[in-house]
């Protein structure tokens, strides 16, 4: 809550007054004397009435909490006055998350509260894809004379998810493309076929293709491919130049950070290690790790870190600089996911670095490029030219239409690819 | 589809609620052929006012003769009352509430923009001229006086907040019970001041001394910039 400030509207009574008093005295008009009364009675009333002090309880409902891209999602904001004085003046505004458009109604209210009693108000958003968390509703509370004026901020913490499962991240293997997991080539134990030899000296028994050997009588050992965890860094491009967007849609960065919370999820149930850092305000930093609750850590990395704020940042270091840090934390092996829009040549340059001191990275770039509009269109080829020369350069590239859900694009750029 | 953008615009009943007490205070302070042609403005404002409504229904022929007929209503009322005023002291008397009351309609239903706080105060500050006006001239009774300066001040205040709640609510919130309460306080504090100094003044007999008069004065200036809001 803040503290309460003098709102000065009553300043103008002051003025009347002492007009109506002063022209009384000279001009010996004893009815405008009464006027002047008046008026002092009103600023005797400004001055008696004591700022509220507002206690109050957030409930926000959805009518459905993991809405498909697009729909209609109805809130029902519920504001209750828990404290025990009235609150004659109460400005409601909701906070709606930055990405969504509220379509229908308003989520701004004004009323007043008596203790105990509580408003509701209802407004429609569109649901745009990603995990979407309210912010705090703002209340200005004003005096019955509105001399004095507080500002609180009342958060529930409502979440509209609107993302599907992801099966796969689009990464790159070492030296072998697979669908879902990122295999090593070298055969060994593990659980995935892989080819059949010819029997050697110390092979264990177990390995031996027995069945093989009652038909044939040759003795052959069965391999299996090793399986080897690889580490997979997501990069968000959360620089100011990320944060463009068409008119009224959600920025690039907002479809990236809920991109790399699905893409998170997919990795560590293929039983790789996910890690998350991000060119932007911050640095931002998490150790690779593997497991649910590992993706949990990074989704709500994702959620809170300054890095990813849904307002863009006024500026942001230099991306070699973060680049370099970044690089000095990689282990031998590790892999890079760079989610970004393109919308700048610095993150293509940075991208072709990373790649020729041999970290592979793949792309995932959201595509918020307009189709109308002449300088739209010129945007659109400037990105067209960024990923063909990527891709010249081996970098595995997924183009994503934020219309369409992200787990298509990736089968659809995995599919085309193999 | 599309996003909805907030329309700041000025709360409508305390707006309404503010033009209304304006025209009152204007009207009752006015005599013979001025409240006649003031009561031909208002009715042309309302029109003006009506055509703006009309016009955002996307009715636009209909809205452009409604605000032409209410201009030219507009316009008939000020000229009649100049042409037919009963005295020099009466045309000057009502001319500030005569322009005051377009000026704060202008500031409460903008054409375009959020309202302006400064026509506002422009606006009732010119209809309260007219009360002191009516007061120098004494033209009207210390009770009408009385009354036409605390419905000044009411006035303003509506204005006021209808302004506030349009910049951070913006038109189409529900804020009626907000601006009931906000509104029917002030009209209390005005109407108990008004009874205050009526009771006063019925109480006391007789016309204070020159000496006496001013002291009161005085004291009452004091007072007023000890309590300085």
């Amino acid at each position: 809550m803040t503290d309460p400030s003098p709102t000065h509207r009553w300043r103008g009574v002051l003025a009347v007054t002492l007009v109506a008093g002063g022209l009384a005295l000279v001009a010996k008009r004893p009815a405008l004397l009464s006027s002047a009364v008046v008026g002092v009675v009103f600023v005797a009333y400004a001055r008696v009435t004591s700022p509220p002090s507002p206690t109050l309880e957030l409930d926000r409902r959805l009518d459905e909490a993991s809405p498909s891209h697009g729909d209609q999602v109805d809130v029902r904001t519920t504001v209750r006055n828990v404290g025990d004085r009235t609150l004659f003046d109460l400005r409601i505004v909701d906070g709606v998350p930055p990405a969504l458009a509220v379509v229908e109604g308003t989520p701004r209210h004004g009323t007043v509260l008596r203790p105990g009693e509580a408003t509701t108000f209802s407004y429609t958003v569109a649901a745009r894809r990603g995990r979407h968390r309210f912010e705090p509703a703002t209340v200005v509370a004003r005096d019955v004379g509105g001399s004095w004026e507080v500002e609180v901020q009342i958060d529930d913490g409502t979440t509209v998810d609107c993302t599907t499962d992801v099966p796969a991240a689009p990464l790159r293997g070492r030296t072998l493309e697979a669908v879902g997991r990122v295999l090593a080539d070298d055969s060994g134990a593990g659980t995935e076929f892989h080819q059949t030899r010819e029997y050697r000296r110390g092979d264990a028994l177990s390995r031996v293709d027995w069945n093989r050997y009652a038909s044939t009588g040759d003795l052959t050992t069965i391999e299996f491919r090793k399986e080897q965890a690889t580490r997979v860094i997501l990069v968000v491009d959360a620089r100011p130049v990320a944060y463009r967007a068409p008119e009224g849609d959600p920025h690039a960065v907002s479809y990236a950070v809920a991109a790399a919370g699905q893409l998170a999820r997919a990795i560590v149930d293929n039983r790789n290690h996910v890690g998350l850092a991000a060119f932007g305000r911050e640095p931002c930093w998490l150790e690779p790790g593997t497991g649910r609750n590992h993706a949990l850590r990074v989704q709500q990395r994702l959620a809170d870190h300054a890095a990813f704020g849904a307002r863009p940042p006024d500026d942001a270091p230099a991306v070699a600089d973060q680049a370099k840090a970044l690089q000095a934390r990689l282990e031998n092996g590790d892999q890079l996911l760079v989610l970004s829009p393109l919308l700048d040549d610095e993150v293509v340059e940075t991208v072709r670095r990373f790649e020729a001191e041999e970290t592979p990275v793949s792309v995932l770039s959201p595509d918020v490029t307009d189709a109308d509009g002449g300088g739209r269109t010129l945007a659109r080829i400037e990105r067209d030219h960024r990923h063909r020369t990527l891709r010249r350069a081996g970098v595995r590239v997924v183009d994503w239409d934020p219309e369409r859900p992200l787990s298509v694009a990736v089968t659809d750029a995995m599919g085309a690819q193999q | 589809m599309s996003a909805q953008p907030v329309r700041r615009r000025p709360a409508t009943s305390s707006g309404t609620l503010a033009v209304l007490v304006a025209s009152g205070v204007a009207l009752v302070l006015g005599s013979g052929a001025v409240r006649t042609g003031l009561a031909i403005e208002l009715a042309g404002l309302a029109g003006i006012a009506t055509g703006f409504t009309v016009w955002r229904r996307e009715r636009k022929r209909w809205s452009l003769v409604l605000a032409g007929l209410g201009f030219v209503g507009c316009l008939v009322g000020v000229v009649a009352f100049l042409g037919r005023a009963p005295g020099p002291s009466a045309a000057i008397q009502s001319l500030p509430a005569m322009l005051g009351v377009p000026v704060l309609a202008a500031a409460l239903v903008p054409v375009r923009g959020s309202g302006s706080r400064t026509l506002v105060k422009l606006g009732v500050g010119s209809v309260f001229l007219t009360v002191l006006l009516a007061g120098f001239f004494r033209s009207a009774t210390p009770d009408v006086l009385l009354g036409a300066t605390a419905a000044s001040v009411v006035a303003w205040d509506a204005g006021e907040q209808a302004i506030g709640l349009g910049e951070q609510l913006g038109r189409s919130a529900t804020t009626w019970q907000l601006e009931l309460v906000h509104v029917g306080a002030t009209g209390l504090v005005a109407v108990a001041a008004v009874g205050g100094v009526y009771a006063t003044r019925t109480v006391a007999t007789g016309t204070p001394s020159f000496a006496g008069f001013t002291a009161t004065a005085v004291a009452l200036l004091l007072l007023v910039v000890a309590l300085r809001p």
